[in-house]
């Protein structure tokens, strides 16, 4: 039975493709379905495994069972301390700022007043995210004081105290586009622009944004890799938006979803990533 | 490989190549289902799992 395993919990065209590669590129890639397992932390209950390929879609089972994988001695892509960092907004900013990497101005703090305040700082409109979640959900950009305040009020009737961290961050005028970039170890295997939906501000392709290609000049690559690099690297979605002095790094992925990124750009993504594997199944 | 949507009675005809865990929908009612097992040319489906606060990338 192969050691080299890929984690899921839910089949996206991303895992159908890895197991596809794999079987192409002759590397045994065994299926593991999370949900499944069971985690004994005294006893061995999985087996064997030398290298995890962690894509559970729920964030909270990835990171509990890649830190249960590394417990037992596996090399898991990416690592729980990756995947940690980058599942919290708020921690990526503090990441990004002390690399010195372009980052949005961004402000977090606990209570209704303090945004209020957090915001007038920031300028309006002005963009607020909560810390965690994904595929631009609860993402908001508000206008003016009236309309922050109850979104804010809506927030804290929320019985999830993580859902009362504040995090609010500058809004940058873009040409109607981000940029995701798809990293895989040291190198920027697909990048694209990602078009909002008419009648939307969020760039996300799970929201119905658009990707065509995106050349990076050299300087853009650079910042990328440096954004990688600072969360610990891996298998990774750096998002980037055209901000007037250059490349910001928004928010870092550590799941990344890579169907519009192969598609628009025809990089073999998935192929890259099984090297990647394969590669840090012999070191 | 065909199964019946459990939900309108339709057919899902799925590729040969489906996997566990993959999410296959009901062309009829739009309804989705989930691969819980693969036996040669027999799946089992089940309704799939809603998307919770914590799914994404």
């Amino acid at each position: 039975m192969s050691s080299i395993v890929l984690l899921f919990d839910r089949v996206r065209w991303e895992e159908k493709k890895l197991g596809a590669r794999a079987v192409q590129m002759g590397i045994d890639l065994r299926m593991m379905d999370a949900r499944e397992l069971l985690l004994g932390t005294t006893d061995d209950t999985v087996g064997f495994v030398s290298v995890a390929l962690q894509r559970c879609v729920s964030h909270s089972r990835g990171l509990h069972v890649a830190e249960y994988m590394e417990s037992k001695g596996a090399k898991v892509i990416n690592s729980s301390v990756v995947g940690r960092l980058c599942g919290d907004k708020l921690s990526t900013s503090m990441a990004l700022a002390r690399a010195g990497i372009p980052h949005p101005k961004t402000i977090a703090c606990f209570s209704i007043e303090a945004a209020m305040r957090a915001a007038e700082d920031l300028g309006y409109p002005v963009v607020t995210k909560p810390i965690n979640g994904s595929w631009g959900r609860n993402v908001a950009v508000l206008s003016d004081p009236r309309s922050l305040r109850s979104y804010l009020e809506l927030r804290e009737s929320s019985g999830n105290p993580e859902d009362h961290i504040y995090y609010l961050q500058e809004f940058v005028k873009i040409p109607g586009r981000d940029i995701r970039c798809v990293c895989v170890g040291d190198m920027v295997v697909a990048s694209i622009y990602r078009y909002a939906e008419p009648g939307e501000w969020r760039t996300n392709v799970a929201l119905g944004g658009r990707a065509e290609p995106c050349p990076l000049d050299a300087r853009q690559k650079e910042i990328v890799l440096k954004a990688a690099q600072t969360v610990g690297g891996g298998v990774l979605g750096v998002d980037c938006m055209e901000g007037p002095d250059g490349l910001m790094v928004h928010e870092i992925n550590s799941n990344v979803e890579f169907k519009g990124a192969s598609s628009a750009t025809g990089a073999d993504v998935a192929g890259r990533i099984i090297e990647y594997v394969k590669e840090t199944a012999s070191r | 490989m065909n199964s019946t949507c459990t939900e309108c009675g339709g057919t899902l005809t799925l590729p040969e190549d489906v996997l566990v865990g993959e999410i296959v929908s009901c062309p009829d009612c739009g309804n989705e289902f989930e691969v819980k097992e693969k036996k040669e040319a027999e799946v089992t489906l089940v309704p799939a799992p809603k998307v919770e606060e914590d799914w994404g990338e």
